[in-house]
């Protein structure tokens, strides 16, 4: 086995992971705002949005000429540059994953790619005012124009029409979304699922292993569709509960206003020459949406974190990618290394998430994508309003780890950020009453369970395995 | 540095137009058709019929979309 196709065989099926990714990503963007309203059942609603990213891919002939669109000089760019700049995409979509925060995949891609040519190609290899010009500008532009346009039909139409969020009217609304909805999972496939393919074929060019100017092969167009496919019908629910719940509380009228705005943001864009991410679209449309609406409540703090994330995305993936291209540039070992960094640190990232598992059968139940980091505990607060006394009118327990951080993947630079003041009140409450509530049956073992919390560094206060300084 | 301000503007004003007509135009026809003094009323057939109208406006507007969005077609 040469080395050449050793690494082209690794490309791909790095390329095809983050398709992958990519879908799981976005099937929040198509079907969040779906789900949460109740337009489509969680398991209907991805279903949907992967047989449609799928003919998305099939139908889309017009396959990237350029991995990058003039953000990278492609003609400086070796197979094991686009190598590490994949793993870098993967490596943050799987944290901003887990967070529950959408964040761009395309600006994943473009950061991590930007990070490995530095390294590999030095700063001639990046054009810097493309970077502005075809990523920062459109980041602002995505939110502020799609927020606007969601604001406005919201508002107009709830000032309009008295009680479209009730009976029958709902139920059209409902009805609207699934076509809404659909039509934002169709395009989202005419134009990612082509990003990998994109990729392969310019790989494969690259390795000799196919005539230059030519199109996609068959087979790959196949698996390309096929992963992001099965990225959307995997879900991504954590991303799905922030988009559909956690932003904003959606009535079907919101959640149609949202989606159609997204949709003719994406198609405008697409068409007239000014492209926008579609993840930073469906989110301004939703954040514009809440707040078009009066009474509506916007998470306004989930909305910076979101956007915080937005704001790291390019630079975090530019440092994993750049990690990555020192490391794989070395020579196969080194790419060997970095797969199995890959491998290691999406394992680790899934296996993190399986503690607070967000799921088809959960999405709905909160606002909040809960990420839990101490060891050996698989979900021990939920053990202690059985002995701790409820609050009046408080969530007890499982809003104390709620996730305040949800736009730091950094972690312990969370402890700035005050809780809401509910939390605050049940943190308090937890700490200063380890006793045994008045239910108590087991005092004893109560009060050394409630001690570890407080104490054992796994408390409320520690949430992400922090410092006690998220403590009022 | 190029950057496209034509475009981008024409793009927000796109979407804008696009999101206000298209959600309005629904949710008037659904308005028609659901409100109860617009069922009993004296032009209850009337105000049906415009109802149903608007929702197929918007519903034409949504295969325009579908055009745009399949290349094939153009």
């Amino acid at each position: 086995m040469s080395t050449t196709f050793f690494l082209v065989a690794v490309v791909i099926v790095t390329a095809l992971f983050f398709d992958f990714t990519n879908g799981f990503h976005d099937s929040a963007n198509a079907m969040g705002t779906s789900v949460a309203t109740g337009a489509f059942r969680p398991r209907t609603a991805v279903v949907i949005a992967a047989i449609l990213n799928v003919v998305g891919a099939f139908l889309s002939t017009e396959v990237a000429k350029t991995i990058s669109g003039g953000i990278v000089n492609d003609a400086l760019v070796t197979p094991t540059m686009i190598f590490a700049g994949l793993v870098a995409a993967i490596l943050w979509n799987m944290t901003t994953w887990l967070f529950g925060l959408p964040s761009s995949s395309s600006h994943a891609l473009f950061g991590g790619l930007i990070g490995a040519v530095l390294i590999g190609a030095g700063a001639a290899g990046v054009n810097f005012s493309v970077v502005v010009s075809k990523i920062l500008l459109p980041a602002v532009a995505a939110p502020v124009v799609a927020g606007l346009a969601a604001g406005l039909a919201t508002f107009l139409v709830y000032r309009w029409f008295r009680g479209v969020e009730q009976g029958p009217a709902a139920g059209w609304f409902r009805r609207a979304q699934t076509v809404s909805a659909s039509m934002i999972a169709l395009a989202h496939g005419t134009s990612d699922g082509q990003k990998t393919m994109g990729v392969i074929t310019l790989v494969l060019i690259t390795g000799g292993y196919q005539a230059a100017g030519t199109g996609p092969q068959t087979w790959v167009i196949a698996t390309a569709g096929l992963a992001i496919g099965l990225g959307t019908y995997s879900g991504g629910w954590r991303i799905m509960r922030t988009m559909g719940k956690g932003l904003v509380d959606l009535q079907s009228p919101q959640g149609f206003a949202a989606e159609t705005t997204s949709a003719a943001a994406i198609l405008a864009s697409a068409h007239m020459g000014f492209g926008l991410s579609t993840t930073q679209v469906c989110s301004g449309s939703i954040i514009g949406t809440g707040a078009g609406r009066k009474l509506a409540t916007v998470r306004w703090g989930k909305a910076r974190r979101m956007v915080y994330g937005w704001m790291l995305t390019l630079p975090a993936a530019a440092l994993f990618g750049a990690i990555a291209a020192a490391v794989a540039l070395t020579g196969p070992l080194g790419v060997l290394i970095v797969l199995l960094a890959l491998l290691v640190g999406s394992g680790g990232i899934f296996a993190i998430s399986r503690r607070t598992a967000v799921t088809h059968l959960n999405v709905n139940d909160s606002p909040n994508v809960t990420v839990s980091f101490g060891r050996s505990r698989p979900s021990p607060l939920p053990a202690v309003p059985t002995g701790v006394p409820r609050l009046p009118g408080g969530n007890a327990a499982p809003q104390t780890i709620t996730l305040s951080g949800i736009g730091h993947p950094a972690g312990p630079a969370e402890t700035a950020t005050p809780p809401r003041a509910d939390q605050a009140a049940v943190i308090t409450t937890t700490a200063a009453r380890p006793a045994p509530g008045p239910t108590g049956s087991g005092p004893t073992v109560l009060t050394a369970e409630a001690a570890a919390q407080t104490g054992g560094g796994v408390g409320p206060g520690s949430i992400e395995g922090s410092s006690p300084g998220a403590q009022p | 540095m190029i950057i496209n301000w034509g475009a981008l503007a024409l793009v927000a004003v796109a979407t804008v137009v696009a999101a206000v007509s298209i959600v309005g135009l629904f949710s008037l026809g659904v308005a028609a058709l659901t409100t109860e003094h617009a069922r009993t009323g004296p032009t209850a057939a009337l105000t049906t019929f415009a109802g149903y109208a608007c929702i197929t406006v918007s519903g034409l507007i949504a295969v325009y979309g579908l055009y745009l969005i399949i290349p094939q077609f153009h």
